[in-house]
């Protein structure tokens, strides 16, 4: 049978809560889980009712024939509030009030309209930029997690294939937008309020550092100095600094050209993190099991390069050619001859179409370069 | 801190909507540790369980006007985080194309939480435990509720979305089971206590 004390009848045979009344409860009836199960007894043995204590007590006097049950059911409702969750550090209690204060008061008091739920809002969005950017998992990453602004007070700044736009930042920070990509942000930022952005695509960031100049370690800095690319599954905080990030489907890497640079990934409820220096590259894999979130160093100035639509090569292997087409353009290349990797190359190139790219490449290296799709030979 | 009594957290709410911000910055310090731990227990991820705390006080203080009084402020808060963690682990799911989400949360016990030293040795804490993890994910949750928060059924109900009847059922059933796994250790308890 489901469920506590019940008689043959079918009635329950006590009220749901019991103030005390000896006469009306049968209580000379009640088995060990019946005396579990009572709120007013498990209120007495958690002692959160000193009444319902005394009543219980002279109860139990009164009938000794159940007073093994009774004991029974005392010792393993104190066990179960033996249980005590760790204490939590005073520290983060108080940043996470000094959080709430601030907000509250950044907030202007007036601002009577009704706001939408945030989870149906963020599925609808969501839903949105998968629909029209076709972006995968990197589209559902648009959505803000702490939404602070109102709707309305959001900027997007989008661009087609093939174009590059620039913008500058309410702070003064400037960003070059690549080909297909959003960025979106607040409209209006707060002096002394975190800086944050929501990137799907790539793009390249120069940040102003608000941070006064002694504070150069992203880690160890407050929300507020820091300015923060939400880029999917990754959150890449940073003071003031130059970096590229690139949050495609099923890819997202972000390269350091100077300061620091704080990534942050969450995944299944356990977040990693990382720090990067300049010239490195770090990169997410999401299908990689164990460690997601790996780095390397790179040739950092060539990442940039697309900013200004054109590559420039000063002895450059032609390795890091190619792991800069396999990382931005997101190519496979083989090469029939290992050697050339070892092969410099010094020019400029035009960076804007891959095709034009891989035709000029091949006419320097004096090789044939086919591709298929994504899959790219060095013959 | 002690904890403070429904009545008082009553009248914080009120004052809340009236404009207070300190009436529900009180609220917030009152009952952060609880809606930390219970957001813990539920999806393990600190990080999080702080955000989501933190943008529901933040969306409470926004909405605050079109809010109504509440009997249980804690029930009430304890609800709310429950759906915004919902939502945001859904969201989480999604964005790693992980299996669709399921309904409830996995609650699980530590032995931190059951340091007992006084009243047995590592082997009933073990016991203890693994009759706990052993109940469905329901029971554990509403267990937790119970023991760990104090909440009546009735609130339980509330915070789970279920009917008063059915936490009923579902902590007497697992109490049910708790006690035929450890009836050795509580019959040497209650030999002790008495």
């Amino acid at each position: 049978m489901n469920g506590p004390a019940r008689p043959p009848g079918g009635q329950p045979r006590h009220p749901a809560a019991g103030p005390f009344g000896p006469l009306l409860m049968p209580y000379t009836t009640y088995s060990t889980d019946d005396f579990l199960a009572d709120e007013s007894f498990q209120a007495f043995v958690l002692g959160h009712d000193p009444a319902a204590a005394q009543l219980w007590r002279a109860w139990v006097a009164q009938h000794p024939a159940k007073q093994a049950e009774f004991d029974e059911a005392v010792a393993l409702l104190q066990l179960l509030a033996s249980g005590y969750s760790p204490a939590l550090p005073q520290s983060l209690k108080q940043a996470e009030t000094a959080k709430l204060w601030q907000a509250l008061h950044a907030v202007p008091t007036r601002q009577p309209q009704p706001r939408l739920r945030v989870g149906r809002r963020a599925r609808r969005w969501a839903g949105a930029a998968v629909a029209a950017l076709a972006l995968g998992f990197a589209g559902v990453g648009l959505w803000p997690r702490t939404p602070v602004a109102p709707a309305s007070a959001w900027t997007s700044y989008s661009t087609k294939a093939g174009e590059r736009r620039e913008l500058t930042l309410p702070d003064g920070s400037r960003v070059t937008l690549n080909g297909r990509s959003v960025l979106r942000l607040a409209t209006a930022w707060q002096p002394g309020h975190a800086r944050e952005v929501w990137l799907a695509g790539e793009a390249f960031f120069q940040v102003r550092h608000t941070a006064p100049a002694r504070l150069t370690a992203v880690a160890a800095a407050p929300a507020s100095v820091k300015f923060t690319v939400h880029a999917g599954p990754l959150d890449v905080a940073v003071l003031g600094t130059q970096f590229d990030v690139l949050n495609r489907p099923g890819r997202a890497k972000v390269i350091l050209q100077s300061g620091q640079v704080q990534l942050r990934h969450q995944r299944a409820g356990r977040t990693e993190a990382l720090l990067l220096k300049p010239g490195e590259l770090a990169e997410l894999r999401p299908a990689a099991a164990a460690a997601p979130l790996t780095k390397r160093p790179v040739n950092a100035a060539l990442y940039a390069a697309w900013t200004s639509g054109h590559l420039d090569f000063t002895d450059t292997p032609v390795s890091e050619v190619v792991a800069l087409l396999e990382d931005t353009y997101g190519l496979r290349v083989t090469l029939r001859n290992p050697a050339l990797r070892q092969q410099k190359l010094t020019g400029s190139v035009p960076s804007q179409d891959v095709d034009v790219l891989l035709a000029t490449l091949a006419k320097s290296l004096d090789i044939k370069i086919s591709r298929t799709g994504s899959q790219v030979r060095f013959d | 801190m002690p904890p403070i009594t429904d009545e008082y957290s009553a009248q914080l709410w009120e004052a809340f909507r009236g404009g207070e911000a300190r009436a529900l910055a009180a609220l917030f310090e009152a009952y952060y540790e609880a809606l930390y731990h219970y957001g813990l227990k539920l999806t393990g991820d600190e990080e999080l369980v702080k955000d989501c705390i933190q943008n529901l006080f933040q969306k409470l203080w926004r909405r605050r006007e079109g809010l109504r009084a509440v009997q249980v402020v804690k029930a009430y808060l304890f609800k709310a985080l429950r759906r915004h963690l919902g939502d945001e682990t859904k969201l989480l799911r999604h964005r790693y194309l992980l299996p669709a989400y399921s309904d409830s949360f996995e609650v699980t016990y530590s032995h931190e939480e059951f340091l007992i030293a006084q009243q047995g040795d590592a082997e009933q804490r073990a016991r203890l435990l693994a009759a706990l993890n052993r109940l469905s994910k329901r029971q554990r949750e509403a267990l937790y509720l119970k023991f760990f928060d104090g909440f009546a059924y009735e609130r339980i109900a509330e915070v789970m979305g279920l009917n008063t009847q059915s936490v009923r059922n579902l902590i007497f059933n697992a109490l049910q089971v708790l006690r035929k796994v450890l009836a050795v250790v509580v019959l040497l308890l209650s030999g002790l206590a008495a």
